[in-house]
Formats: structure tokens, sequence, C-alpha cells
């Protein structure tokens, strides 16, 4: 990267930029970007919208990023708002606020907290979640699947190697309780994930309706409702969930 | 290629006994290609299938290779399209990719270049095994390099067979589209059908493996 020629940018109030390559980016008001942004660091504390795909080596987003094509990034954090309209790379990503993808993400590691949709499908090489809404509409495909529930969880489909997905503690939320319960419904904090198939092969599960469960070593703990179980080595259920069939393949 | 012949993901990995992780991870590093996932529904809700040959053959490759390649790597190696290995001559000679009498030859043929393309070694290696097979001569290795690079291109990178063919000792080749069956006269004998993303995997391999034959 030649970093010669990229020059650092500041939006303060209202303003629109042609786009291009730059070194620092940071918005402050309201900034427009008519074509795509390649810059080495991104900060969008007010609404940045950029009309076309953007690339930076890190950025952080405080405020709003709408990003009308697709994003590349070896290290984003979003603690407010974040929408990308097309496909999207990061190596490493934050969220913390509400992020829409509306492509396909594909990362080393996903830390996902508060509002996380995705509309393609999810890979990357770890994946964990503390959202309150996780909303994943293709597959979702990490070697490393961490999920802790707070609301209400939608997956298509998850494949991975280790796959665990459990009630996450309510202790958040009694530390927000003000914000519980001005915003939240009170079973928020009693939340369940739905999906239709689980692939893996240490599977360990909570709170989860799934239409098939397959995988080498396979737990069913509280609170499922799972139609099929299909296991390799060992199968475990908790009495308080319903499994209608378990079955064991031999290989 | 028309082989319906599928096979389910559970026969899949009871076949080859790799695991559902590998499996996903595969998937992910592009080891797979996508569009080998076919769903059908099936008794039991949606179920994944496989083109079975396909899917084997790449399996087992990976399995072969994974120790020693990293799977990035074999991602590069695996996918379709000449990688951007660019060797210079000293290079070709020194890691024995190829004889030195094709090489020879192509050098005679198109003159000296600095640095050889993925495609450039392409043609060299495909006229190579035909040689050394003893399959053709000098003269026909020339019509055949000349052939592979004036039409090579125009495939886009889609894949193509060579076919060389004899008759009455006078001989011709030409390049069609993989699959596309042909018919000759009776005096005509084919002597050899290449297909050319076979020679490219063949090829990659032993770019990425030092150019040592690896048995």
């Amino acid at each position: 990267m030649d970093l010669e020629k990229r020059q650092d940018i500041k939006i303060v109030g209202d303003n629109t930029s042609a786009g291009g390559l730059f070194n620092n980016v940071s918005v402050v008001g309201n900034g427009i970007f008519n074509s795509p942004v390649d810059c080495v660091y991104i900060k969008a504390v007010g609404d940045c919208t950029i009309n076309g795909d953007l690339k930076s080596v890190t950025g952080v987003v405080a405020g709003s990023i709408n990003v009308k094509g697709s994003l590349y990034a070896d290290m984003f954090k979003a603690s407010g708002n974040m929408t990308v309209d097309d496909n999207t790379s990061i190596k490493n990503l934050i969220t913390h606020g509400n992020t829409t993808i509306n492509g396909n993400i594909s990362s080393e590691k996903i830390d996902a907290n508060g509002y996380f949709t995705v509309e393609g499908n999810c890979n990357s090489d770890v994946f964990k979640s503390n959202s309150i809404v996780l909303k994943l509409n293709g597959l979702l495909n990490a070697d490393d699947i961490d999920i802790y529930i707070y609301g209400n969880n939608f997956v298509k489909e998850i494949g991975g190697e280790k796959i665990m997905i459990r009630r996450g503690s309510e202790s958040i939320f009694k530390r927000l309780k003000l914000i519980k319960s001005m915003l939240l419904s009170h079973d928020m904090c009693k939340g369940n994930l739905t999906t239709d198939v689980i692939e893996g092969d240490e599977i360990y599960l909570e709170y989860t309706t799934a239409k098939a469960v397959r995988g080498k070593n396979v737990t069913i703990g509280q609170g499922c409702n799972i139609e099929l179980v299909e296991y390799v080595d060992n199968f475990n259920q908790h009495n308080d969930s319903v499994v209608r069939e378990s079955k064991k393949i031999i290989l | 290629m028309d082989n319906n012949d599928l096979i389910s993901k559970k026969e899949l990995l009871e076949i080859t006994g790799i695991s559902y992780g590998q499996l996903y991870r595969w998937k992910r590093k592009n080891l797979i290609p996508e569009e080998w996932f076919i769903r059908k529904s099936t008794f039991t809700g949606q179920e994944t299938f496989f083109p079975k040959a396909k899917i084997l053959e790449r399996v087992n490759k990976i399995l072969s290779m994974k120790d020693d390649l990293s799977l990035d790597d074999l991602a590069n190696m695996l996918s379709p399209n000449p990688s951007e290995i660019v060797l210079s001559l000293d290079e070709i000679k020194k890691r024995n990719i190829v004889s030195l009498i094709s090489l020879e030859l192509y050098i005679k043929t198109f003159g000296e270049e600095k640095e050889f393309s993925f495609n450039s070694i392409l043609y060299i290696y495909i006229v190579d095994e035909m040689i050394i097979a003893g399959d053709i001569n000098l003269e026909e290795g020339k019509i055949i390099l000349e052939t592979l690079k004036e039409n090579y291109n125009k495939f886009n990178g889609k894949n193509c067979d060579l076919l060389f063919v004899r008759k009455f000792g006078v001989s011709t080749c030409f390049l069609v589209s993989s699959g596309s069956e042909v018919y000759f006269e009776s005096g005509a004998k084919i002597i050899k059908r290449l297909n050319v993303a076979g020679i490219i995997e063949e090829l990659k391999i032993k770019l990425v493996n030092g150019g040592e034959p690896n048995e």
C-alpha cells in the first residue's frame, strides 16, 4: 500500500466526498461517500454512508455506518449501527450494537453482541454470540461455535466441529435492570434458539428447537425440542427436553 | 459428465471416515465447491447430497495431502483457475518439472522467455507427458505447443480436452470442450485424449511440492 499518496479526511458537519484512497477517515457529522472507499482506518462517530465498497484495515463504528457495497477489513469494531448490503469479509469482527449484513460474511473470529443479522451464510473459524437477537438466514459454519442465548435466536443451519448453545446468565440483565424494565419484555431473558439442522462433532444444546441434530457426541440439555438426533458415539439427554427420535449411527 | 450418481452426506462420512467438523471446515475453506452441495428433500426433511465420484476423489485427495500442506495452500491448488505462478527458466530446470527436451522444444518454437507463466509451463508439461509416454515425436510436440498457445485461452479457464489423432502417419491435434463426444472415420486413430483440468491439478501439486515426482 502506498501510504504517501493517501490523505486523511475528516467530516465534521454535513458533507459529501467523492470517495477514493484515504489514510484515516473520520466522520463525526453526517458524511456521504459517493464511490468506493479504500482506507487504512475508518472511524464513524456520526452517520456515514458509503455508496460503494469499503476496504479498510481497521474500523470503529460508534454512530452508524451504511455500506452500499461490500466490506473488507482486518479488524472491525461496531458499537453502533452497521449495515452492509453486499458480502463482508472481516478477519476479526466485534459488534455490540445493531449489525445487519445483507450478503455473506466470512471471518476468522466473530464476536456478536446486541442485534446481529446475516441474510447469507456466516463463515468463521470462531463464532461467539451473546446476542439479544441473533438472526442468521443462511448456514452458520464455524469450527468453534459458542452461543449464549439471551433472546430469540434463529439460525437456518449450523455446522461445525464444536457447537455449544447455552442460555446466558441473567446477570447482565440484572445490571441493566432499568433498561430491561423499559425496553425488553419479560421473557427476553428466557430466550431460545430455533434452527433446522445442527451438524457437528461435539454438540451441547440448551433451549434449542431443531428438526435434526447430527454429531459424534451429542448432549441435549434443558429445554430442547428436537425431532431427530443422530449420533455416532455418545448421546445424553436432559429430562426436561423432548427428543422425538434418536438413532445411533454405526460407521 | 452427467453422472447422476449421488451420495448422501451420511454415506460420505461413513465411507471416508471424516467428521462433520472436517467437512464443514473444508467447505468453508473452499476445498469443496459450493455447487457440489445438492439439497434434496427426503422423508426426514432436507438432506444434502454430493456427486459421488467427484466428492470421493476430492476427499481422498485432501486426506492424502492435508498433512503436508495447509488448508489454504490446498484450496489454492484445487481451484480450477490457473494460479499466478511464474517461474524462471533456471527454476524450471532446477525443480525438474519438465524434461529438458520439452523445454528446449518450447524455446525453439517460441523463443526464450524470461519468465514462464503458469500457462506456458502447462503447455510444456502436457507435451512433456506425451513425449515421455512415447505417444508423439518432437515435430508433433511442436504442433501441440502451437495449438495450445493459440487456442487454450479461448476456453477462458473452462475445462477442455486435448485430442491427438493420427491417420496413416499424418497427425493432428485439437482442443474440444470437456465431455463432448467426437467420432472419427475408422482409419483415424485417437492416440491420446487428455483432460486439461486434470493436468492442471497434477501440475499444481508438482509446483507446490517442489517439483519432486511424488509417488
